[in-house]
């Protein structure tokens, strides 16, 4: 499967960006130079120098340390929001189709009306009812992007419903679990993947989003998002400071899609052969 | 005529005199294949050193097995060649064309118009939303330049010309209302709609009934001879191509190991595979002695009664009686649509029965909660086996697991055991049990079709209910599928419900034979007396549609005419 991948020079080239974020992710902490909460009053808004790689911000923090800092819980809480949107989607888009009408009928409203909402003002909301706080924001944006799980999911379990081999798999007295285990389940998470890593990215500009909103994280605490906003905030005096929280959103989320791509023309070559 | 089939001019390849010209005894072949080599990217050749010629007007035959490179010979005279696969050398001239060095431009000139097909599956080649009448004026206008009127004046005489009576209703008709032989009329009509030169039916009447295909050979004939058309035939059945065609090859793993006239080819074979070929046709009991007499046989294992069922208000199956004894095997004929798959859906409990009953060993099984539905099934006792293996096995799990699910579903944990059965099971199909540990993509049809039945047999069932077992094999395939099902009848007991249109399995297998009409049984008895003498004039009507070997074709012209 990685071998396949790796045929494609895109997922190679996204392989190594995300392991950069992935170590980025872990032990971005500890690799910052500085404490990026340390305010340094004799260097604010420096340029990128020696001593303060990409400069400092108006507070005179490090704003190479507040990047690597972010790192972890930007990478954090979109996984987390996946992974929501991932258990509440598969579970009952595989169930919608092999556990009768009634059952699908409601799974399909409760989709539905899920996808009428819109992210920002919905996660806002949340965090305006449940605190501000990242956990909350994240579970927000898990639900919403629950439809697309449930969409992949049912869409491919649709797909084999009506297979042969899972009407002789009923016959020799399967039961719907059974049918599930050994026929379905494999078979659903090839395309499942696909959209996860594409909604990874997806979730990652999300929390860009609500970061540099405020939402979720309170300052000081440092995430991609929320360094955008305040660079943004003193694009005047530090006219480059954007760039760089910039670029690596953009490039966490581009290698996303280029293997969330990769994966599905993979898969899609695989089927042909 | 030369001029038109350089390609230049564009608009008039084919010049429409030639329709109204009996070919002359030719000195140039209208197709001509000199060493065609097909390979794959990874150099596997599929097509090997293929050469014959065609004459203006002549019919050739192209007889094989699936895989055996008839097919691909054909595309590759098309320049329709799956993906990956290229031709590695020879000429395909056509006309004085070469076919092989034409760029795509003046393909587009060729292809459709002065060369044009018809494949297997009809429905596949309609757009679903679109009236079919449309389709054809949309390839008329393509191919020939004529104005809206003109076009749709031309699909309704197409459209009569291929036999529909009631052309303009047709011509308003989704491809969903037609049946699967008006759907090939429909696109026998676009193939012809630019009066082709060269016409290549590719195993074009293999899904249809015999009765349905019988017509659409004969319709192709009679366009043929009315058109002045080079036809190229390829079919797996011997028999259907010796009606039409002056000419045969047949081919074997891509290469051709027997050509010639017909009759020659029939009457005299040159390799011990069109021998069997033909062996394979003749109506032959499969080796075995049948139950001499089955009222000794005691009580019936299978027996349906009064038995009524269908879709919603839909009835499909009206009073229908059966009984199968131990080691017997029925043989279920009868159109598509007649009820055959519904009547064994019901027996399965797929489908609920209105009215009736079915018991198997004294015990009803109609109507049966979830719960002791699941512990029939999972005894095993009666085993369904679908048409098409590559269907029914699922693609992801290997043979072993295939045919030990039933095993694992009912519980066994015993990894000894489990193991022994797979392997009694294996080798009572006669498959390697090193194949055991494959992919059923990688396994070919008739391996397939057995590791179907070994999943059927590791159950040790008492019943088997086939569904069209052999109808996706080729001859030789077919012969080892149906003396291994044979066996089993002998040696195990296990009876069988056998269904299948080709009537020339159904007389080599079956003890016994029902005739399914519109959901009713209208003839049964012993196989030799139904198919020998049939009573009713429906079966009488199945068996003199379906096609038959024969050498002399001037003997037997009567046969492929429409019912």
């Amino acid at each position: 499967m990685i071998r396949q991948l790796l045929r494609y020079p895109s997922a190679r080239a996204a392989f190594v960006i995300l392991a950069v974020v992935a170590v980025l992710a872990v032990f971005g902490p500890f690799l910052a130079p500085h404490d990026p909460l340390a305010q340094d009053g004799s260097a604010l808004l420096q340029p990128p120098g020696t001593r303060y790689w990409l400069g400092t911000d108006a507070l005179g923090r490090d704003v190479f340390s507040r990047l690597l800092a972010g790192s972890t819980v930007s990478v954090l809480a979109s996984l987390l929001s996946v992974s929501i949107g991932l258990v509440l989607g598969i579970v009952p888009g595989l169930l919608s189709v092999f556990l009768g009408r009634r059952f699908e009928w409601i799974n399909l409203r409760v989709i539905d009306a899920l996808m009428m909402l819109p992210f920002l003002v919905f996660a806002i909301a949340m965090t305006a009812m449940l605190g501000n706080g990242l956990v909350q924001a994240m579970f927000a944006v898990g639900i919403l992007i629950t439809p697309a799980f449930f969409r992949v999911t049912r869409a491919a379990a649709l797909s084999i419903a009506n297979a042969e081999y899972i009407e002789a798999a009923r016959l020799m007295g399967a039961s719907t679990s059974a049918i599930l285990r050994r026929h379905v389940v494999a078979k659903v998470l090839p395309p499942v993947a696909v959209a996860a890593a594409s909604m990874t990215g997806g979730c990652l500009s999300i929390v860009a989003s609500l970061t540099f909103l405020g939402i979720g994280v309170v300052p000081p605490d440092p995430t991609w998002g929320g360094l955008l906003a305040t660079d943004l905030a003193n694009l005047y005096d530090r006219p480059f400071g954007p760039v760089a929280p910039a670029l690596l959103i953009v490039a966490t989320v581009w290698a996303l899609n280029a293997l969330a791509d990769a994966l599905r023309d993979s898969g899609r070559k695989e089927t042909a052969a | 005529m030369t001029q038109a089939q350089s390609g230049l001019p564009a608009d008039n390849v084919v010049t429409l005199d030639i329709r109204h010209r009996r070919p002359e005894p030719p000195a140039e072949p209208l197709l001509s294949v000199r060493n065609l080599h097909v390979v794959t990217a990874q150099g596997r050749e599929l097509v090997r050193d293929v050469s014959f010629e065609l004459a203006a007007g002549g019919t050739l035959g192209i007889v094989g097995e699936s895989g055996s490179g008839k097919s691909l010979t054909c595309r590759a005279i098309l320049d329709v060649l799956p993906p990956g696969l290229n031709i590695a050398s020879g000429s395909i001239r056509f006309g004085d064309v070469d076919l092989s060095r034409l760029d795509t431009a003046s393909w587009k000139d060729l292809r459709g118009k002065a060369l044009s097909a018809v494949f297997q599956d009809p429905g596949s080649y309609l757009n679903p939303s679109v009236p079919v009448g449309r389709q054809l004026v949309e390839a008329i206008r393509a191919t020939l330049r004529l104005g809206r009127t003109a076009a749709r004046d031309r699909a309704l005489e197409l459209l009569r010309q291929v036999g529909f009576e009631d052309a303009s209703a047709v011509y308003r008709q989704y491809p969903f209302e037609l049946s699967g032989g008006m759907a090939q009329r429909v696109l026998i009509a676009i193939a012809i709609c630019a009066g082709p030169r060269l016409l290549i039916a590719d195993e074009a009447t293999t899904a249809l009934d015999v009765t349905v295909q019988a017509e659409v050979l004969d319709l192709i004939d009679r366009l043929r001879r009315e058109q002045a058309l080079t036809l190229i035939l390829v079919s797996h059945d011997l028999a259907v191509v010796s009606q039409i065609c002056e000419h045969v090859i047949v081919m074997r793993d891509g290469a051709i190991v027997d050509a010639g006239p017909t009759r020659s080819v029939l009457g005299n074979p040159q390799s011990a595979y069109t021998r069997s070929l033909i062996e394979d046709h003749a109506v032959q009991t499969i080796e075995g002695a049948r139950p001499a007499s089955l009222s000794g046989k005691g009580t019936p294992l299978l027996t349906v009664k009064g038995l009524h069922a269908g879709y919603g208000i839909r009835t499909v199956i009206e009073d229908v009686d059966l009984e199968l004894a131990p080691g017997e095997i029925l043989g279920l004929i009868g159109e598509t649509g007649s009820g055959k798959t519904t009547l064994l859906r019901t027996i399965l409990g797929l489908i609920p029965t209105a009215s009736g009953t079915i018991e198997l060993d004294g015990a009803r099984i109609d109507g049966l909660n979830a719960g002791p539905l699941r512990e029939l099934r999972r005894s095993g006792a009666l085993q369904y086996v679908f048409q098409d293996p590559l269907r029914s096995l699922d693609p992801d799990l290997t043979i072993a697991a295939s045919v030990t699910e039933g095993l694992h579903l009912r519980g066994e944990t015993d990894g000894a055991s489990i193991a022994q059965a797979l392997g009694e099971a294996l080798q009572a199909v006669g498959l390697d049990a090193a194949l055991a540990s494959r992919l059923p993509r990688h396994l070919s049809g008739g391996q397939r079709q057995r590791a179907v039945i070994a999943r059927a047999l590791a159950l040790d069932p008492r019943v088997l209910l086939l569904d069209e077992p052999v109808s996706a094999l080729d001859a030789v395939n077919r012969l080892h599928v149906l003396k291994l099902l044979r066996g089993l009848a002998q040696e195990k007991g296990i009876a069988q419900v056998f269904i299948s249109h080709d009537l020339g399995s159904v007389a080599g297998i079956a003890d016994r034979v029902a005739v399914l009409y519109r959901g009713r049984i209208v003839e049964t008895g012993p196989a030799d007396q139904v198919l020998a003498d049939p009573s009713h004039p429906y079966t009488r009507r199945l068996l003199a549609a379906a096609p038959r070997l024969s050498a002399q074709r001037s003997e037997a012209p009567a046969v492929f005419t429409a019912h």
